[in-house]
């Protein structure tokens, strides 16, 4: 029988003391398979240290039967140039487990001077031998059987699988999960606290069903709810719908630190085996890797934390929020938020809450499940990383949890197997220790970026980048561990600014640059088909694995500065550096050589910053292209620049922090948008008024090319601010309170205010998990000791600290903008001298108080000018004002003395 | 006779004296001559305790151990000039520890750093006189200057902190690299009084004398030459932070030599600031403390004493 199937996962199992390799996928028709390989065994390489006859009949000796064959071999050692291939030992085991022993016992005895991959899993050290790619199409040839052991709708023990062509992907089952527990307060402790509700939403549907909520106590059924005695019964319900649905991908918000080892903890409490995967020796994985961060694995499905997809596109810049609860990024993405009911709340509700309060407290449940699917599916999550999976071969499971390094080891691993070559193990402590130490000596430089000069343009700058910079310095100069000289060497070698010998590519062509070059040609191929595609989902599809091409090609560049690398060779990484600093420094230096008007005002990397004479964008995208021919003239096809775009008005404050808005050209068309690269406009510390101000103050800087219309807004918020004319709701900060108040250390706002209202008004004291709003009002006392509810606020009519205000909320982003432009922060208040801040308050408090200037005080805050105004929290020596050498005087709730007497 | 003269007594007959020796000898002073002969007839060079215990004993004396306890006055009415003229103090006495402490290098007056050229340097010493996100001013006996610095090392600066800040010229700029402390030598070794010492936040005991304790914002108590310091927590608290520990402020504070240093923050004007810590206490106790804590530091040990609760200082337990 012959099946096609789209590989999802992959595991191997014991079977009669020989490994047989299990491969999970789906069927173009939506059936899932297992595809079952027997005969495969585990390997790996060692130079030996005595003849091959001594060293078998030593792991003959200690290991018996485990050891199946021990043959002389020829391979090339990946690290460092050699003509000739070295002399290996190959050793066969019968058991992938024991692997790990043996390698102990070789290196304990001596018998080896060097080891090779004997640390690869076997899943991957089989599906690079058989060239099997993680997503991708393969067509099983063998036959059919039954066992009770495997869940999927077909098993197949294949004679033969091969590769079959396939862009589109086969038709998947979703199924998102959320849980909701007994947890009063504090975070839920899966030993004590159970689940009450289960929500489950699913594409396709399930039963005609799109949702469902499993609830674990009597209640008012539905057609969607279902409910059952206890925790115990629910749970075994789960597996039933699971085991009947049979989805491909198990997504979740969060669902990998919260739900799964949940889940997986209540399971074992009930004395149920959790088997969600579809094989039934496998029960759920979930291990600790961090405080509070669990990797999970359901055998055969792919588990999918939408959380941590939205932060890693957090991390890449693209999605800015303040907060990334389920809620916020729920309506930032598809504009639905969660159902209303206070997280803190919950417990109480499902004690002693009616009917309706049960009902919405499900709806509640339900929606959650639903947003995360929603989500996933309209925002279409998971195709970029599925292209990945493609690429790179790893299994889609651990695209999503592996770091760069895993993806690029195993291309890597294919690719140099191939051409002979056996890679190193991982580093042991032992050698990591000698990779830091050597580091720490020799040292690693980064990539170059140059000094920019700060400032605002409103005239056009030409944006250009280096095409694919790093791949192409790969391949130019062929970098490569295989390629890298180690010996005396002189001739037919290139020399990389930093000092380090490569071999010419006619000795040996690199294999990572011939990786590197396979990857930017497949994109450049994909990117022209693109092109001619009308099919918009094929055209996704595309776009797709070209992202992921490029991601794959630009991840090369760290690689081997990367300390728990395989192939980690300081000296390569530092030469690529050094190329890349060649090109940025020699590209600046021709352009403002070839044209007196051409000024590079910043480099990062692969990317200048031109600033051009052009009396329109169009004028400057044609400079830009004459600057681009000059460049690449120059280059002569080594390297290449491209416009990427003009900017109509930019904006630069330091290394890697500028803004602008750029004017891109397609197809003639020309498309404008705001750039930002390390200045934030949403950070969770600041208030509604912060992220206005700064927001504005681009905009002016920006769209209108106005520094005093900028200073003019700005000066005008402090200006209502201290009047009292801004909307409190501007000025509320939040922050979560995530544990119980015993648990704070140190003296924090949001805490300091709960205490004050559990003493105060008790009914309305949040809870954990609740967001507190708090402002802050003037006094005497520790900022932290001033939040205050702005309810409270409201009603007692207590004065906002509004130099709280200025100083830390306001100030803090734009100063250095403002800066930037050259324009101090004395220019921000009123009339331009070098005043403090909150002179203005004074001197209005000053003026209106000038009669009763001798007015005894029985206390003081800070200290004043009497001359100019000016506000002293640290008296200067002479006792008179550094400015204008007025006297100073005590100062208290705006009254001012000389002199203060305390009672008694 | 004063304590210098009965150092100079001593080495003027070859002898050292350790300084817990000085202090018992100076409020016992009737002893002195036996000691001096005692100590000559043994050939010693270095009296210690152990030298003074033995030949008490061999005296068949006892010395009296005298117990003090230092308040602070409260100056209720004062001027802009006492506050001033304290505040020089201040400065005059830490800017002298700093120097003592701190290997500074290219150390000058703030007047002159005017005349520093592009990218020179220079180590100055001033009392924090203003301060923003991103620098601080600072004046000493000759000018003031604006300093920039990171924000993350501004924050940590208390309004009148003394600091040596070690800074380059910068075009029109001032720019400060590394902030140096009055601080502490790291050589001091702990000291523990004779007999053991129970503080509770209303009495001290000392063996089988008892002291009330009245409530107050700081104190020093002096058994024989044993020093023990208390502090209110609310003191601490002033210059505690979002999520920082208190017994991190409080070294933040023992390293800066004063544990109260923002006047406009303590707002109390004092004959003698028990604040400063010109002497430095053997052991140091804060008060009303949310949770028991014993922490040794740089030869003190401190401990955080909650209410209800005493500590044993020579047994360095909390109870």
């Amino acid at each position: 029988m012959r099946v096609s199937f789209q590989l999802l996962d992959a595991d191997y199992v014991m079977l009669n003391s020989f490994p047989t390799v299990r491969l999970f996928g789906k069927t173009k028709e939506g059936e899932s398979v297992c595809v079952l390989y027997e005969g495969y065994l585990p390997y790996f390489y060692f130079i030996p240290a005595k003849s091959r006859e001594e060293v078998e009949e030593i792991l003959k000796k200690e290991f018996g039967s485990l050891i199946v064959r021990v043959e002389e071999v020829e391979r090339y050692e990946s690290i460092g140039f050699r003509e000739n291939k070295t002399r290996m030992i190959k050793v066969y085991l019968t058991d992938p487990s024991k692997v790990p022993r043996v390698r102990e016992f070789i290196a304990a005895r001596n018998l080896a001077t060097k080891i090779f991959e004997a640390d690869i899993l076997f899943k991957y050290r089989f599906m690079a031998d058989f060239n099997i790619f993680g997503m991708r199409w393969y067509v099983a040839e063998g036959k059919e059987i039954r066992t009770s052991e495997i869940k999927t709708r077909k098993i197949i023990i294949a004679d033969k699988i091969e590769e079959e062509e396939g862009l589109m992907n086969a038709p998947f089952k979703v199924l998102s999960l959320d849980i909701e527990t007994t947890a009063k307060e504090g975070k839920p402790d899966s030993k004590k606290d159970r689940i009450i509700m289960i929500s489950l939403a699913f594409n396709p549907p399930y039963k005609d069903k799109t949702s469902l909520v499993l609830v674990g106590k009597p209640t008012k059924a539905g057609d969607d709810i279902l409910i059952f005695k206890d925790e115990r019964s629910m749970l075994e319900e789960l597996l039933r719908i699971i085991d009947s649905y049979d989805p491909d991908f198990i997504v979740g918000y969060n669902i990998n630190s919260f739900d799964l080892p949940f889940l997986r903890r209540r399971f074992e409490e009930n004395k149920l085996p959790s088997l969600l995967g579809r094989a039934n020796d496998k029960p759920l994985l979930s291990k600790k890797i961090r405080e509070d961060r669990y990797r999970n694995h359901i055998l055969g499905r792919v588990i999918v934390d939408v959380y941590e997809i939205i932060k890693e596109m957090a991390e890449k810049g693209l999605i800015r929020l303040k907060r990334y609860s389920l809620d916020d990024v729920g309506r930032f993405l598809i504009g639905e938020g969660k159902v209303e009911v206070k997280h803190s709340k919950i417990g109480e509700i499902w004690e002693k809450g009616g009917n309706e309060e049960i009902l919405k407290l499900i709806e509640y449940s339900r929606r959650d499940a639903v947003l995360t699917l929603r989500i996933f599916l309209e925002k279409r999550l998971i195709e970029k990383y599925i292209e990945l999976s493609k690429i790179c071969g790893l299994l889609l499971q651990d695209v999503l949890d592996e770091g760069e390094a895993a993806k690029i080891e195993s291309l890597l691993l294919r690719e140099f197997n191939k051409r002979g070559f056996v890679l190193p193990n991982k580093p042991d402590n032992k050698e990591m220790l000698k990779r830091k130490e050597e580091r720490e000596t020799k040292g690693f430089k980064g990539a170059t970026v140059l000094e920019p000069k700060v400032g605002l343009y409103t005239t056009p700058i030409v944006y250009l980048d280096f095409k694919s910079m790093y791949p192409t310095i790969y391949i130019n100069f062929n970098i490569c561990p295989t390629t890298w000289v180690v010996d005396e060497r002189d001739q037919n070698v290139i020399v990389s600014p930093y000092g380090v010998k490569f071999v010419r590519p006619e000795i040996r062509r690199g294999v990572i640059p011939q990786i590197v070059e396979f990857l930017i040609n497949e994109r450049d191929r994909i990117k022209k088909e693109m092109k001619k595609e009308k099919n918009e989902e094929i055209k996704f599809l595309l776009d797709a694995k070209q992202e992921a091409l490029k991601r794959m090609a630009n991840a090369f560049y760290g690689y081997t500065g990367y300390v728990r690398g395989r192939l980690y060779v300081l000296d390569i990484a530092n030469s690529i550096t050094s190329y890349g600093r060649y090109y940025l420094e020699t590209t600046k230096k021709l352009v403002e050589s070839t044209n007196r008007d051409w000024e590079v005002i910043y480099g990062d990397t692969d990317s200048i910053m031109v600033k051009v004479k052009a009396n329109s964008i169009e004028e400057a995208f044609e400079i830009g292209k004459n600057i681009e021919n000059t460049v690449n003239e120059y280059y002569k096809g080594k390297m290449t620049v491209k416009i990427e775009s003009v900017f109509q008005s930019f904006l630069i404050i330091a290394k890697k922090r500028y803004a602008g808005i750029a004017v891109e050209l397609e197809e003639g068309k020309k498309k404008e948008k705001l750039v930002m690269k390390g200045i934030e406009t949403v950070r969770k510390d600041w208030c509604g008024l912060t992220e206005k101000v700064l927001s504005k103050v681009l905009d002016f800087l920006l769209r209108e090319k106005s520094i005093e219309s900028a200073i003019n807004y700005v000066k005008s918020v402090i200006r209502e601010l201290e009047e009292g004319k801004v909307n409190i709701e501007d000025l509320i900060i939040t922050k979560s309170l995530s544990r119980n108040l015993h648990e704070y250390k140190g003296v924090q706002p949001h805490v300091e205010l709960v205490k004050k209202m559990m003493k105060r008004s008790p009914e309305k004291v949040p809870m954990v998990g609740d967001r507190v709003n708090f402002v802050i009002v003037a006094g005497p006392e520790l900022v932290s000791k001033r939040a205050e509810d702005p309810e409270y606020v409201i009603e007692k009519g207590l004065k906002i600290d509004t130099k709280y205000y200025i100083e830390n909320q306001i100030l803090p982003p734009i100063e250095r903008i403002f800066e930037a432009v050259g324009i101090k922060r004395s220019v921000l208040f009123s009339n331009g001298r070098q005043t403090s801040l909150t002179s203005l308050q004074i001197q209005r408090n000053h003026s209106e108080t000038k009669e009763e200037k001798s007015v005894e005080l029985s206390d003081f805050e800070n200290f004043v000018c009497q001359k100019c105004g000016r506000v002293y929290f640290s008296l200067p020596f002479s006792a008179r004002c550094y400015e204008c050498n007025g006297e100073i005087a005590f100062s208290f709730n705006g009254a001012v003395s000389s002199v203060v007497k305390k009672s008694i | 006779m004063e304590k210098l003269e009965i150092v100079k007594l001593f080495l003027s007959n070859g002898l050292q004296l350790t300084p817990q020796v000085l202090e018992r000898l100076f409020q016992n002073q009737e002893i002195i001559d036996k000691i001096l002969e005692f100590a000559k007839q043994r050939g010693a060079i270095i009296i210690d305790e152990n030298l003074l215990e033995e030949c008490l004993r061999d005296l068949k004396m006892e010395t009296r151990l005298e117990i003090k306890v230092v308040y602070p006055e409260e100056i209720r009415e004062f001027s802009v000039e006492d506050v001033a003229r304290v505040l020089k103090e201040r400065f005059n006495i830490l800017s002298t520890i700093l120097q003592e402490n701190n290997k500074l290098q290219n150390l000058t007056s703030l007047s002159r750093v005017k005349r520093l050229k592009k990218g020179e340097e220079a180590t100055v010493i001033g009392m924090i006189k203003d301060k923003t996100t991103y620098s601080v001013s600072i004046e000493d006996f000759t000018s003031h200057e604006t300093i920039q610095l990171d924000a993350k090392v501004v924050e940590k600066l208390f309004y009148d902190d003394v600091v040596a800040i070690k800074m380059r010229r910068e075009d029109e700029k001032l720019v400060g690299d590394k902030i140096f402390y009055p601080s502490l030598s790291f050589f001091r070794r702990q000291t523990l009084p004779e007999s053991e010492v129970i503080v509770s936040h209303s009495e001290i005991k000392v063996g089988k004398e008892v002291f009330e304790l009245a409530e107050n914002e700081v104190a020093r108590v002096y058994i024989g030459g044993f020093k023990l310091f208390i502090i209110n927590s609310k003191v601490i608290e002033k210059y505690t932070r979002e999520d920082e520990k208190s017994i991190d402020v409080l070294i933040s504070l023992i390293e800066r030599r004063h544990l109260n240093p923002s006047f406009f923050l303590s707002r109390k004007l004092y004959k003698k600031d028990l604040f400063l810590l010109d002497e430095i206490p053997d052991t140091l106790i804060v008060t009303h403390a949310a949770e028991p804590l014993y922490k040794p530091y740089k030869g003190i040990n401190i401990f955080f004493l909650p209410e209800g609760r005493e500590v044993r200082v020579k047994e360095k337990r909390i109870e």
